[in-house]
């Protein structure tokens, strides 16, 4: 250390640092303002100048100047390595001028350090949580000492801190006045061989707080300043910063934006405002070049285009619109991706008129026109190009005969369409190759039926639409009949077209469940009730998305959905619609204003009945078409009784009934800093509360009916056989919070009710004490019983079971009700959780029939008899879900417990996240990528769809 | 005789374990005209897949023709997720992409790759881009071809392993890697289940490669007879994928997991020895004594020695190259040339020493605050300090091995060719003085360089849009 010394002596002498240097040990002074911005950086007052990454904003309307940091990933690095000229030896203070609106468990202002395990090296003026803290590490103490501030901060408040260490001593000051003291280090300090010195962040190898707030200027010394000149530096600027800073203001769309790629370099962008007003989009190319588009047109409904955009890169951009006032407010930094454009190459129109378009059309006009189409019979691969400009689908030639093969190809080759648009398959025998339920679209061409059976090309074909067809004007009629015969493809008819001679349409899966909400039905059972996903699985079908469009794993994510043969799964803020059978991406688009995170407190966004996918956004819920992805019809939240802007939250769908909650913006949880939402404190296990329920009927937007009462949880809220279950709490204090989200001191006065589903009204309901709840508060539905439980702050199970009869509303009321009629307690059990790693106290139970599974046991549902204790280990975060005859969860990888067989089973190499995202339905085990984030080296990233071995 | 050995006029060991030398003697004793013959017959010229070819470039290289796709290529996977949310890690680095261009080899003056657009393999004219011809597979071919003793070997995603002639593409066998045909939509693409996704390494008239995805499917490791694709092996991974380029030495097989790290097998057998230790990734490079790979979780090579599972050391970076005597760091914003022979002594020295700071740290934390033990915590205390000054030392020792570092935004793809340094970025390749680390040349191509293989005098560039740019010396350009 003393050669270190010795080095920094010398390097001093030649620094041109040591002649910026305007008060005495001033290594440099960094003031943000718009006026010294440059390039990708900006000059120091005195020092060396910053670079900027990930587009910090640096303003200075209003005052103070100030780079405002939105906690994602913005850094100011001062040097990217141990630069000792730059650092302080042994003295040294640090000071800034700061506002910090999210606290974090480690944050940092300014500072270089390593502190890795046992590798604690460098220093760091930050936070700890809501305390100010300088962190420091000696040679001699060869570790971290992070001293913090005896009194907390506010956020949104500006402060002056400072940290002083004068080899003896580390001292912090808040607002001018010492808060703290240690001399626990003393000596040289003690550096890392390599770590970036930077601004507003905590960063080192292993990890990356980035600061949620502004700083308004940064100065390092290399001596300790005295307490007297540390408060005039405070007293010198403190009249600037307002008391408290003003929350920064965002405009907000009224709807949108959503981001539609046409390709990989263009994409639209479309919102809408409130109001008719002048709006435009600054975006952000990678590399920080900026692009103002829109005009100064007023309207309501806007939309921009996009072109030259960099292929497979990350883009930002923010809406501006002017406020009241006519002064311009900007939206936050939103983000898209150029790689997420998934749909298939498009072919250029033929040269020369194409000979059997007409045939093409009448193909395309059956509608199966995504995924995998097979085509048999093809003369020459005429039809087949023509074909792939017509669809989307992946189309495979199936030709038995090797020679005609050249031809076939030679033609996909020049219409450009070999290979990812159409090839050609030589299958010379009468089995195909093809996995079960795989094709949307089978046709035959050919004058003759082919030698592979119809009923192998029923095995081949996808249920819920796929779509058989034999077409051609010269067909052998009676040979096809007869060939047809005895398959369950004999069902097919004449087509529409004269030139489809037999078209057959494949109907649902018999057994195979549906996934619609958040658990499997909205009676939470996580369950989907599919007869088919048991015994030995294979893989199905696996391909995008992968990790790069979804969420970080650990967020408790909202579940994918399925039903009717499509599968839809939330990413970071971006939708997707796919066919469940075959994996192909039907459609996408970016919502960054749509998102839900730690619904383990709160409800999904999302459900799905039939063709439409219900997803809510700001205050609307978007009737979202399960096929296309078209947006074009929503619904908006009911206004009654509310005194401010309200979101739609909880939402369930049913063939003609819509079933919303509604709660105050900004209630729900985003997890965009990471959040695991697994301990113990109020801003991980606070409840979203909903302060209204209403239906309204999904076909005309009709308000069927509403209710009010408390702060109804919408972790709770539950329908089976035609009633809804919550628990609301009645405590003013919760029901008027500002919020939504409630702590668990404000969840009193808790009671169980049972709506009529059809007309809200009130059927009974139950006080009960369920404070024991307080990591988080489940309810399930089945049988005639409901089940709440949910864990303690030590991690104990607590369940009660309630009668819930099905039964029409009597006279009476409250307890008279309850006792009469339903929420009468038919059973009790609590145990401390078994699992005792990766969240096991947060598992959500399942119900199979009268089964009820919890932790790792299992109970009667309706007696509460203790079945079994020895569920399997499964380790890993995720949570449980089933059909009728398996459980699926995370064992390290994917897992499944075959509940005849008593086996358990795993998928090596892939692993869910940390949420619910393996789900049986429509006889296949669908699991979109949920891993993304996870360090470990697991080495499959993928989506997925398993599917029971044929037997 | 060795199958391995290319064809053309010098012979070039495909398992490049004393190449770098024989780059100063071919120079010496060939002269500039004869030094423009060599050969890079498999993806990044060997099975060690060093990216060093002793042939010397031409001091100012220009276009002599360009070859683009009709669709970009269509990589299996797209980037890593953005962050570790738990760890607070950013700019994650993909670990499961191999295959983001068409990646090029030459023989005997003929320019072969893969698509996976169009389920090809195709052969051009290396002199002139003609296209020479085309041979189709039933699924995308992701990796590029072997060539060796005048046939090309290469696998698909349809799950088969072809060989073809290599003047004339004619099919000479074709044999399905697995027992089973089934095929699925994998990443896209109606594939088999067991696709083939690790490359052919060809050696001793035997072909090596994998095919599966899905351990539960079974991950299939053979042996096949070059002569016929008759199975001489076969083991069954039920852990691990394969995915990436296969690597070789004469005794072992280094099989890419993907994300995970890659295991090495008993050539012979191929038998499971062990996987070594380190943050997974499909890039590896095998040199005399160690095998690298990477990228990690944030663009860090790993280094195992022989016969160890644990690292040796990390780099900051993306590729390497490695000579006898130097080691050149490939990263997102610089090239660093490095002491090889020094840095590895160090890194040793530095495996040691926090070995040893690990064993005295559970000592000091064993002895905790226990009444008596103040002595002992101090001299241990003081040890520990020690070490650190060691540690230090060391680190700033690995530092000083540098001999020049310089700016670079040509992070894609890294090669060496004679004394030339050619990196690919977007829109451009470089050619940089490997002595000083100054740009020679710049020369622009259509996309982003991912790949470059360098033969016969001229370099050989595949982008992600699907462009093949040939650059020679005093060169006219054609196009297809």
């Amino acid at each position: 250390m003393n050669r270190w010394i010795t080095t920094l002596a010398v390097a001093l002498a030649l620094s041109p640092v040591a002649s910026f240097a305007q008060e005495t040990g001033l290594i440099g002074h960094w003031e943000f303002s718009p006026d010294r911005t440059q390039n990708s950086g900006m000059r120091a007052v005195s020092g060396k100048e910053v670079s900027f990454s990930g587009g910090p904003r640096v303003v200075k309307d209003p005052p103070p100047a100030r780079v405002e940091l939105a906690g994602r990933d913005e850094s100011i690095v001062i040097a990217s390595g141990i630069d000792k000229t730059l650092l302080p030896a042994t003295e040294m203070t640090a000071e800034a001028w700061v506002r910090v609106d999210k606290t974090s468990q480690w944050g940092g202002l300014v500072g270089a350090l390593q502190d890795n395990g046992e590798f604690e090296r460098g220093w760091l003026l930050g936070f700890v949580n809501s305390n100010f803290s300088l962190g420091l590490a000696t040679e001699k103490a060869g570790r971290m000492t992070y001293l913090a501030s005896t009194k907390p901060f506010e956020t949104n408040h500006w402060y002056h801190v400072a940290g002083t260490y004068d080899g003896t001593e580390m001292r912090v000051f808040v607002n001018g006045e010492l808060t703290a003291t240690s001399r626990e280090q003393s000596g040289p300090i003690f550096y890392p061989p390599a770590a970036p010195f930077v601004i507003g962040s905590y960063k080192d190898d292993d990890e990356r707080y980035p600061l949620t707030g502004a700083i308004h200027d940064v100065r390092v010394y290399r001596r300790a300043l005295k307490s007297e000149e540390i408060a005039a530096h405070y007293n010198a600027k403190k009249s600037i910063f307002p008391k408290p800073a003003p929350a920064p203001r965002f405009f907000k769309p009224a709807f949108g934006p959503f981001v539609d790629w046409t390709d990989r370099r263009s994409a639209v962008v479309t919102w809408e405002t409130e109001s008719a007003q002048p709006t435009r989009l600054t975006l952000e190319l990678p590399g920080g070049t900026l692009r103002q588009l829109g005009d100064q047109q007023s309207r309501t409904s806007h939309s921009v285009t996009l072109d030259n955009l960099e292929p497979d890169l990350e883009h930002h951009y923010r809406l501006v619109a002017p406020d009241e006032d006519g002064r311009p407010v900007v939206s936050r930094r939103y983000q898209f991706d150029t790689s997420f454009f998934y749909q298939p190459a498009r072919l250029a129109a033929p040269t020369k008129p194409s000979t059997p378009a007409a045939t093409a059309q009448a193909i395309a006009g059956l509608g199966a026109r995504d995924g995998y189409s097979l085509l048999f019979g093809a003369t020459d691969g005429q039809l087949a190009a023509e074909l792939a400009r017509q669809i989307s689908a992946d189309i495979v030639l199936v030709e038995p005969d090797a020679a005609r093969i050249p031809n076939l190809r030679a033609a996909l080759t020049e219409s450009g369409a070999q290979g990812m648009r159409a090839s050609v398959h030589h299958i010379p025998g009468a089995q195909l190759p093809y996995g079960d339920l795989i094709a949307n679209l089978i046709v035959l061409t050919g004058q003759k039926p082919p030698a592979v059976p119809a009923a192998e090309l029923h095995r081949v074909l996808r249920p819920s639409g796929g779509t058989f067809a034999v077409v051609g004007t010269d067909i052998d009629l009676p040979a096809y009949r007869q060939w047809l015969e005895g398959s369950p493809l004999a069902e097919a008819k004449a087509g529409p077209n004269p030139q489809v001679a037999f078209v057959f349409t494949r109907g649902k899966l018999p057994g195979g469940g549906e996934w619609g909400h958040q658990y499997g039905g909205p009676d939470n059972s996580s369950c989907s009730q599919d007869e088919l996903v048991k015994g030995d699985l294979q893989v199905a079908w696996w391909g995008d998305p992968g990790p790069r469009p979804m969420p970080d794993r650990g967020n408790r994510n909202p579940a994918p959905l399925s039903v009717n043969g499509r599968l839809f799964i939330q990413g970071n803020r971006i939708l997707f619609g796919l066919d469940a059978y075959n994996g192909s991406i039907l459609w996408n688009w970016s919502a960054p204003e749509v998102r839900r995170a730690n619904v383990t407190r709160d409800c999904s966004n999302m459900a799905a009945s039939g063709d439409t996918l219900y997803l809510a956004h700001n205050k609307f819920c978007i009737a979202v078409d399960g096929q296309t992805g078209s947006r074009a019809r929503r619904f908006e939240v009911p206004r009654s009784g509310a005194n401010g802007p309200r979101d739609w939250s909880y939402v369930a769908a049913g063939r003609d009934l819509l079933i919303g909650s509604r709660v105050k913006p900004e209630g729900s949880y985003l997890g965009d800093d990471g959040e695991w939402y697994e301990e113990y404190a109020p801003d991980q296990v606070s409840r979203v509360t909903s302060d209204l329920l209403f239906a309204l009927d999904p076909a005309t937007g009709k308000s069927l009916w509403e209710y009010t009462g408390g702060a109804v949880l919408n972790s709770t809220i539950t329908i089976g056989d035609g009633m809804i279950f919550f628990i609301e709490s009645r405590n003013p204090a919760a029901v008027q919070s500002a919020t939504c989200r409630i702590q668990n001191e404000l969840l009193t006065d808790q009671h169980l009710v049972c709506l009529d589903q059809r007309t809200g009204k009130r059927l009974w309901e139950k006080d009960h004490d369920f404070s024991s709840l307080q990591f988080m508060t489940y309810l399930v539905y089945g049988k005639n019983t409901v089940v709440v439980t949910g864990t303690d702050r030590n991690k104990h199970f607590h369940t009660t079971a309630f009668n819930a009869p099905s039964q029409k509303q009597p006279s009476g009321s409250g307890d008279d009700i309850a006792a009469a009629i339903g929420g009468r307690v038919l059973w009790t059990e609590s145990h401390k959780e078994d699992k005792g790693h990766h969240s096991g106290h947060l598992q959500h139970p399942v119900v199979i029939g009268d089964v009820f599974y919890s932790d790792q046991r299992s109970f009667n549902l309706t007696t509460g008899e203790t079945l079994r204790k020895d569920l399997p280990e499964r380790r890993g975060c995720g949570v449980m879900s089933a059909g009728k005859d398996a459980i699926f969860f995370r064992h390290h990888f994917h897992g499944m417990w075959d509940l005849a067989t008593d086996k358990r089973s795993q998928f090596m190499g892939i692993r869910s996240g940390c949420w619910l995202s393996m789900i049986p339905a429509g006889g296949l085990l669908l699991a979109p990528e949920t891993s993304a984030g996870c360090s470990c080296t697991h080495s499959i990233q993928t989506s997925i769809g398993y599917i029971p071995k044929r037997r | 005789m060795n199958s391995s050995l290319p064809s053309p006029s010098v012979a070039v060991d495909v398992r490049r374990r004393t190449l770098p030398l024989l780059t100063t003697l071919l120079t010496l004793a060939l002269g500039t005209a004869s030094a423009f013959a060599t050969d890079w017959p498999t993806y990044r010229h060997d099975y060690s897949r060093s990216g060093v070819s002793p042939d010397p470039l031409p001091k100012s290289p220009t276009e002599a023709w360009s070859w683009q796709s009709q669709h970009p290529p269509q990589p299996a996977w797209q980037g890593e997720a953005k962050w570790d949310g738990w760890n607070k890690v950013y700019d994650l680095k993909p670990r499961q992409i191999f295959d983001r261009a068409f990646h090029v080899v030459v023989a005997a003056n003929r320019a072969y790759f893969g698509s996976s657009a169009d389920d090809t393999v195709r052969c051009l004219d290396a002199r002139t881009g003609a296209p020479l011809w085309t041979f189709h597979t039933e699924g995308p071919v992701r990796l590029a071809p072997s060539v060796v003793d005048g046939r090309a070997y290469f696998g698909s995603d349809d799950g088969c392993v072809y060989c073809v002639d290599a003047a004339t593409g004619k099919l000479t066998w074709k044999t399905r890697a697995t027992p089973v045909d089934r095929r699925i939509p994998g990443n896209g693409r109606l594939i088999s289940v067991w696709p083939v996704r690790t490359s052919l390494v060809v050696q001793d008239n035997t072909i090596y490669t994998t095919a599966g995805m899905f351990p539960a499917e079974g991950v299939h490791l053979v042996a096949l007879n070059a002569a016929d694709g008759s199975e001489k092996w076969r083991q069954i991974q039920s852990d691990l994928p394969a995915q990436g380029y296969l690597l070789a030495s004469k005794s072992r097989l280094y099989v890419p997991a993907g994300r995970d790290n890659p295991a090495v097998c008993d050539l012979q057998s191929g038998k499971r020895v062990r996987v070594v230790e380190g943050a997974g990734g499909t890039y590896a490079l095998l040199t005399d004594d160690m095998l690298v790979f990477g990228p990690g979780k944030t663009g860090q090579l790993g280094a195992v020695e022989d016969g160890s599972s644990d690292q040796l050391a990390t780099f900051q970076g993306n590729h390497m190259i490695v000579t006898p005597t130097r080691s050149y760091l490939h990263s997102d914003t610089e090239i660093t040339a490095l002491d090889r022979a020094r840095y590895l002594e160090l890194a040793r020295e530095r495996k040691r020493l926090t070995r040893e700071q690990g064993t005295l740290g559970k000592k000091l934390k064993a002895l905790g605050n226990k009444p008596g033990t103040e002595a002992d915590r101090t001299a241990l205390q003081a040890q520990l300090a020690d070490l650190g000054r060691k540690l230090d030392d060391a680190t700033q020792g690995m530092d000083q091995c540098l001999l020049w570092k310089a700016p670079s935004t040509w992070q894609h793809c890294i090669v060496l060719a004679g004394d030339t340094l050619v990196a690919g970025g977007k829109d451009e390749v470089v050619g940089i003085d490997a002595t000083t680390g100054k740009v020679a040349w710049t020369r622009k191509v259509t996309g982003r360089a991912y790949g470059i293989a360098a033969a016969d005098g001229a370099v050989f560039v595949s982008t992600d849009q699907g462009s093949i740019h040939c650059l020679r010396q005093g060169a006219t350009q054609a196009s297809n």
